[in-house]
């Protein structure tokens, strides 16, 4: 629950002059309407300024003291803070939702808690790796507690659930952009254990992933969540990362099983070495490939436009008026075409307005699927190109930074 | 010397496009505060846009929605058959409970003096189900409105209710004026 | 195997949610039908009985102006209709016949042989029937809004919703005296107005009829100001008027009969002149075009007048003037 200084405001009332206002002989005094005030936004500021703070200190004792419980303990309380108490919203993962819309609406005027909450994780990420992750983060934080018996995938079923969360990442982008919803909020799986109450698909959805996460640790976190492909993205050029190993590693393959996640690289033996003319034909073919890829997938998904844009209520409301009259007389007329048609206002004009929506959608949709068909084709290119390494490493684009592993290894620092 | 030049080359790649990334988070923040801030926005009912559909009362995230019926009295005319309060279609024109409209009885009724009297809102028992709006706006001045209550809202990125409203009557406002009464200015 | 069956357990329940997503996400049917609201069903009032409807329309003047907010007729059969700063003459047939420009919006309109006179909100305008402007003036009390006005015997009555009072002028704008203010003396009940409606009309015998809409009923005074009678009750049935402040319109025709609008329910009807009902007009369904019907935004009937035939006439909310005429028995 939000705390709350509630100070009620009686506010005095200028009326309209022309109003009729009824004429009391008795002395009776027409009351004030009372309304209650807005919560400062001074406290949404030391919101921010807290998260500034457990963001500097996760980072140091991920990076600096290796403490796997401290940061456990820093993920209770960011679920307990950030999550029961401050009720999970406004999230990080939504803010991109804030900013997609901010782009390209210029009409929006985005708080600037929002931009700040999408802009510091990926700063800090930049340098130190996926901290935030780790004991910021309430739903990774709610996760990581049901991480009880963690099974370890296969590659190939990383690497092709890997790819939900781009396309999750494009949708969201999309629809927020078009002003058209928030669709990271409304299938927000954990909020609803936050605030105690949410639509029944919410708290489905929150339940299967928690049993999920029992055995397949952190599935939102891997494998739906959008912004954490914005937070793989900048860790892999991070400039320090979580390292298993404060020196060099010495192999004695003591982490090997402590990462629930698979996230450690393990190292690659002494394998082919890529000789030039192999790598000069890959990357022909890549390049001739990925290309191709970006159409082929741009196009298929633009196909779809329509039904992407059927999720906009002016679209839909168009659809619907457009059908009316092909409707059989016992089908309920929805209420925002009834609605639509007591305002008064004109067809045409919610026509063109819808007319550009969906051009808006087509663009956008071309877009997306192209940016998926990037992600096919460069994942397909890391897949087949052999990079040799001799020690254990963290993954620096899917490691979590959960500090599982930093207690098993026995390398003292330097 | 041919794994550091790699190395070398690798960290070199990485920073420029570490820098690249930074600068364009940078050019967002800047761009976007420079832009279009506001301190923070919160949702808002427009009444005039208001159809008194019910679905307030049902969506919103609350377990007791957000929504309650407001009072403008600067508005009200006082009447003695007020049409919020009362049912229209009774066939006799008493204060009766089952002539009453609000299914919570959260309207009370006080006697002013002839011909006037007082009607107040208990906002606990309100429910935003919008049934007195609606008889109020159509047959009287309308001094009854629907108002997300500032207190009770949780300031949700997007609104359940604003989704789901059929007159896409609910928006984000500034929260320096966080209500929008008809008939109101405070 | 155990671990198979675990992960493939697993990795199923993740699918099915992300399934569930797209699901929702993507849904086809609609997202909302009409919500049952209001226990309380005003289209049970709204309907009109057509058995009961004693007049056809007979024609529809479309006048493609925009917020007109009164009309008037003389006994030449012309249709004067006042809106946003003009005033648009009409023959019976529909014809646009003239008109001249006034400097404000309208609230309403009467004319009387040569003289034309329109409140516009505070103030009061006294035209010649050409359109010169000959006298206006701000009503004597404070800051009011004229929302009727009538011409009889070259005096000017003017109804204020603000100051709840009939005041009277000569045509010049002298004030003559205020009628129907709250006097325990001469036992006048003084006006109940809850809403900017309040509404005046003279009968065939020179008597003035006054709108008491927060008493839901019609007084009758003399031109000095003195109360002879009045008509009318709250009543959900046809034979009253419901709501809290109705009628908001009236009209008088040629042999006494009253024509009532009530809001809300939108419902025309005619009374006769001891105030039984008669017979209806016309009901919310009986208009077409496209105006904003949300809350408190516009009321499906502007104003009502009559002719010297004892034809109805009726300026709705599209900007149209509805003539009805009297059905042969």
């Amino acid at each position: 629950m939000l705390v709350l200084v509630i100070s009620l405001l009686a506010f005095n009332v200028i009326a309209i002059q022309r109003f009729p206002k009824p004429e009391f002989e008795s002395g009776y005094q027409v009351p004030a309407t009372q309304v209650a005030k807005v919560q400062s936004v001074v406290l949404e500021y030391l919101d921010l300024a807290l998260f500034l703070a457990c963001m500097s200190v996760i980072t140091w004792l991920i990076i600096k003291k290796r403490s796997r419980r401290a940061v456990f303990w820093m993920s209770v309380f960011s679920l307990l803070y950030f999550g029961f108490y401050r009720n999970g919203c406004i999230c990080l993962v939504g803010s991109l939702q804030n900013v997609s819309m901010a782009l390209f609406n210029p009409e929006y005027k985005i708080p600037v808690t929002a931009i700040t909450f999408f802009v510091i994780p990926l700063g800090f990420t930049l340098f130190y790796g996926r901290t935030f992750c780790a004991g910021v983060c309430p739903l990774g934080a709610i996760q990581d507690l049901f991480a009880l018996r963690p099974v370890s995938l296969k590659p190939w079923i990383r690497y092709l659930l890997g790819l939900i969360p781009f396309i999750y990442l494009g949708l969201a982008v999309l629809f927020a952009a078009t002003g058209t919803d928030f669709i990271i909020c409304r299938y927000d799986p954990f909020v609803g254990f936050f605030r105690h109450n949410a639509t029944y698909l919410m708290f489905i959805i929150g339940g299967a992933l928690l049993l999920t996460g029992i055995f397949i640790a952190r599935p939102y976190c891997r494998f739906l969540c959008p912004y954490g492909v914005l937070l793989n993205l900048a860790s892999r050029v991070s400039r320090r990362h979580l390292s298993i190993a404060p020196g060099t590693c010495i192999n004695c393959r003591l982490c090997e099983n402590a990462c629930p996640y698979d996230a450690i690289d393990k190292p690659t033996g002494l394998g082919v070495k890529n000789d030039n003319r192999e790598l000069v034909k890959k990357l022909i073919v890549y390049c001739l490939v990925t290309p191709a890829l970006v159409v082929l997938c741009g196009w298929t998904v633009s196909k779809y436009h329509e039904d992407f844009a059927h999720v906009n209520f002016k679209v839909r409301l168009a659809q619907e008026l457009m059908t009316l009259d092909r409707k059989s007389e016992t089908v309920a007329i929805p209420a925002e075409v009834t609605t639509f048609q007591a305002s008064g206002q004109q067809v045409e004009n919610l026509y063109k307005e819808t007319a550009a929506i969906v051009k808006r959608f087509y663009t956008g949709s071309w877009i997306m699927g192209g940016f998926i068909g990037l992600v096919f084709g460069l994942t397909l290119a890391r897949l087949t190109l052999f990079r040799y390494q001799n020690e254990y490493l963290a993954n620096k684009g899917n490691c979590l930074s959960c500090a599982r592993c930093l207690p098993y290894c026995p390398v003292k620092g330097e | 010397m041919d794994k550091d030049k790699k190395i070398k080359r690798r960290d070199f790649i990485n920073t420029g496009i570490r820098l690249g990334i930074g600068a364009g988070l940078g050019a967002i923040a800047i761009g976007l505060t420079s832009r279009s801030v506001s301190g923070k926005t919160i949702w808002q009912i427009d009444p005039s846009k208001c159809v008194q559909c019910d679905i307030c009362s049902k969506a919103c995230v609350l377990q007791t929605s957000a929504v309650k019926c407001v009072h403008v009295y600067d508005m009200c005319g006082y009447c003695d058959l007020c049409s919020g309060y009362l049912r229209s279609n009774a066939k006799d024109l008493n204060t009766a409970a089952e002539n009453r409209l609000c299914p919570t009885g959260a309207i009370v009724r006080k006697y002013v003096e002839e011909p006037f009297f007082e009607y107040t809102i208990v906002e606990e028992l309100c429910n935003g189900c919008a049934k007195c709006v609606k008889g109020c706006g159509s047959f009287g001045n309308g001094s009854l409105q629907l108002q997300i209550q500032q207190k009770l809202c949780v300031n949700c990125n997007q609104c359940a209710i604003a989704r789901s409203c059929p007159a896409e009557a609910i928006s984000r406002v500034d929260h320096q004026s966080p209500y929008l009464l008809k008939g109101f200015e405070g | 195997m155990r671990q198979k069956i675990i992960i493939g357990f697993s990795l199923a329940l993740l699918l099915a949610a992300v399934f569930l997503i797209a699901r929702d996400l993507f849904r086809k049917s609609p997202s909302l039908t009409e919500a049952s609201c209001c226990g309380d069903d005003y289209t049970a009032l709204k309907k009109v009985d057509s058995s009961l409807l004693g007049y056809t329309r007979v024609r529809v003047i479309e006048t493609d102006l925009r917020n007109l907010s009164g009309i008037a007729l003389n006994e030449a059969l012309q249709v004067f209709a006042c809106g946003n700063k003009q005033v648009v003459v009409y023959d019976t047939s529909g014809r646009k016949t003239g008109g001249f420009d006034i400097d404000s919006m309208a609230s309403c309109i009467a004319v009387n042989g040569n003289d034309i006179c329109i409140g516009m909100g505070p103030r009061i305008a006294h035209h010649n029937i050409s359109g010169k402007l000959l006298a206006i003036w701000n009503p004597s009390e404070a800051a009011g809004y004229i929302t009727s006005i009538a011409i009889h015997d070259h005096y000017v009555y003017a109804a204020d919703a603000v100051n709840k009072i009939v005041l009277k002028y000569d045509t010049n704008g002298k004030f003559i005296q205020d009628i129907g203010r709250k006097d325990s003396l001469t036992g006048s009940p003084g006006f109940v107005i809850p809403s900017l409606y309040f509404d005046i009309a003279f009968g065939a015998f020179n008597d003035l009829w006054v709108v008491n809409p927060g008493r839901l009923r019609v007084e009758n005074y003399t031109t000095s100001g003195y109360l002879q009678s009045d008509w009318g009750k709250a009543s959900s049935e046809n034979n009253g008027f419901t709501g809290c402040c109705n009628p908001a319109h009236i009209a008088i025709l040629p042999n006494g009969s009253f024509v009532t609008y009530e809001k809300g329910i939108d419902k025309i009807k005619v009374f006769d002149p001891t105030g039984q009902f008669q017979c209806m007009v016309a009901g919310a369904g009986s208009f077409n075009g496209n105006a904003d019907f949300r809350l408190g935004n516009n009321n499906l009937v502007k104003d009502i007048a009559t002719d010297t035939d004892g034809n109805i006439y009726v300026l709705d909310a599209y900007n149209q003037i509805n003539v009805y005429k009297k059905k042969e028995l």
